[in-house]
């Protein structure tokens, strides 16, 4: 099984949506896959998927939720919904390894995990008990984004964790043929000077807020299908 | 049974922690809001130590007992004054084990803060101060 990581230093950036719509193009390419929502305070995949089940469990533990598209999932929100969670510190830590030994994934060939925004115990939490996965972090084509996510960056380099490279998303928006660039250009520029590799360029997609999951041939689907391309070559690889 | 599972993972961090060794002897604890049947842990334990070659492998396992103390008024409160009183508010959080409706904190006893308050003062924000999940507190080897 190859594990994948979405995280960013920032918030809003949108890791649960590419996180889902990997797990979701990885499924049509014919693999069978896992994704964990491991955002504690803030689970969104649960909004994404929805499910009125009751999440249930056997002998070998608890199972995740089926999506229409055949993705196994699992986040948070199926068990306690909207309730705050205020949990701290190493009780965080501690949610995070149950949840990383509890789960019955079955035979998956990809576990996508979204991570919260930050860069404290869950990220920590799930590196370590994760050390085989790729990370991908996600960020916006602007400065304050790009420099916040450098900061995750760093971090994760420094616990011996590797980012693959940065996924920029929302850094074009198309009208009439016309690419607007959302944050200026200066992007890659920047990226190149802090030494990360950009990983892929998402558009601004505003279908997205109707039908987040609904494939088609936009551009954002259309690069999607191509970083999971790129995805799927480097798990080969390593 | 959520016992398999448990005792799966705890296995593998025993032998984990052994790196090789011959693990003789294991201790455990388990948060009592985890409502863990120690017996059935037991059985799990001692099958999938014998599975995995530990043959002689013991374990103690000690249930915790689980107890919150209030950051907001500082009230301190166990788990066993209101767990009674609670059982119908987890209701809706339950898990079906192998068809049972299970409480939520048999499997993820941290979700405590999602579900519980202060008894006093209502507040969520709470520590558990003891008997939260469940821990490999020790393993002794052979030297
Ligand atoms: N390329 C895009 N085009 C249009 N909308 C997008 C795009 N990417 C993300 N969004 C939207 O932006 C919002 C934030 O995205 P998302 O929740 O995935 O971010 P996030 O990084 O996971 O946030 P958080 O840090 O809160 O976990 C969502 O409403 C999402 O649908
Ligand atoms: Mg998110
Ligand atoms: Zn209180």
């Amino acid at each position: 099984m190859k594990i994948v990581i979405f995280a960013s230093g920032k918030g809003g950036v949108g890791k649960s949506l590419v996180s889902a719509s990997t797990a979701i193009e990885l499924k049509r390419r014919g693999h069978e896959v896992g994704l964990l929502d491991l955002d504690l305070h803030g689970p969104t995949q649960h909004i994404l998927f929805p499910s009125s089940g009751r999440p249930e469990a056997t002998r070998e533990g608890l199972k995740p939720f089926l999506s229409p598209q055949g993705v196994k999932l699992f986040s948070l929100g199926y068990i306690f919904k909207d309730s705050p969670l205020p949990i701290k510190g190493k009780e965080k830590y501690g949610m995070v390894q149950d949840l990383t030994w509890l789960l019955d994934w079955g035979d998956i060939d990809y576990l996508i995990v979204d991570l919260p925004p930050g860069t404290g115990d869950e990220h920590l939490a799930c590196i370590r008990a994760f050390k085989t996965a790729s990370l991908y972090l996600v960020s916006l084509p602007s400065l304050h984004s790009i420099s916040v996510v450098h900061r995750a960056y760093s971090l994760f380099k420094d616990e011996g964790h590797n980012p693959e490279g940065v996924i920029l998303n929302m850094c074009w928006l198309k009208i009439d043929g016309r690419k607007i660039y959302l944050f200026g250009k200066e992007y890659k520029k920047v990226m190149r000077e802090r030494g990360m590799e950009i990983v892929a360029e998402l558009p601004f997609d505003p279908l997205l807020s109707k039908a987040p999951l609904k494939r088609s041939n936009s551009g954002y689907w259309r690069r999607i299908s191509k970083l999971v391309a790129e995805i799927i070559a480097r798990a080969n690889r390593s | 049974m959520h016992e398999w599972s448990l005792a799966e993972a705890l296995i593998s961090k025993i032998e984990e922690v052994s790196s090789g060794r011959t693990p003789l002897h294991a201790k455990v604890s388990i948060g009592e809001l985890m409502e863990i049947e120690v017996d059935v842990l037991k059985e799990a334990l001692n099958v999938l130590a014998k599975e995995r070659g530990m043959d002689r492998l013991t374990f103690t396992i000690n249930v915790e007992e689980t107890s919150f103390k209030c950051n907001s008024c500082g009230l301190e409160w166990k788990w066993k004054e209101v767990a009674k009183r609670m059982a119908k508010e987890l209701e809706p959080y339950q898990i079906i084990d192998e068809g049972e409706p299970t409480t939520p904190f048999h499997f993820l006893p941290y979700l405590a803060h999602a579900i519980l308050k202060c008894p006093k003062c209502g507040s969520r924000d709470f520590e558990i101060k003891s008997g939260n999940t469940a821990k490999l507190l020790s393993v002794v080897v052979e030297e």
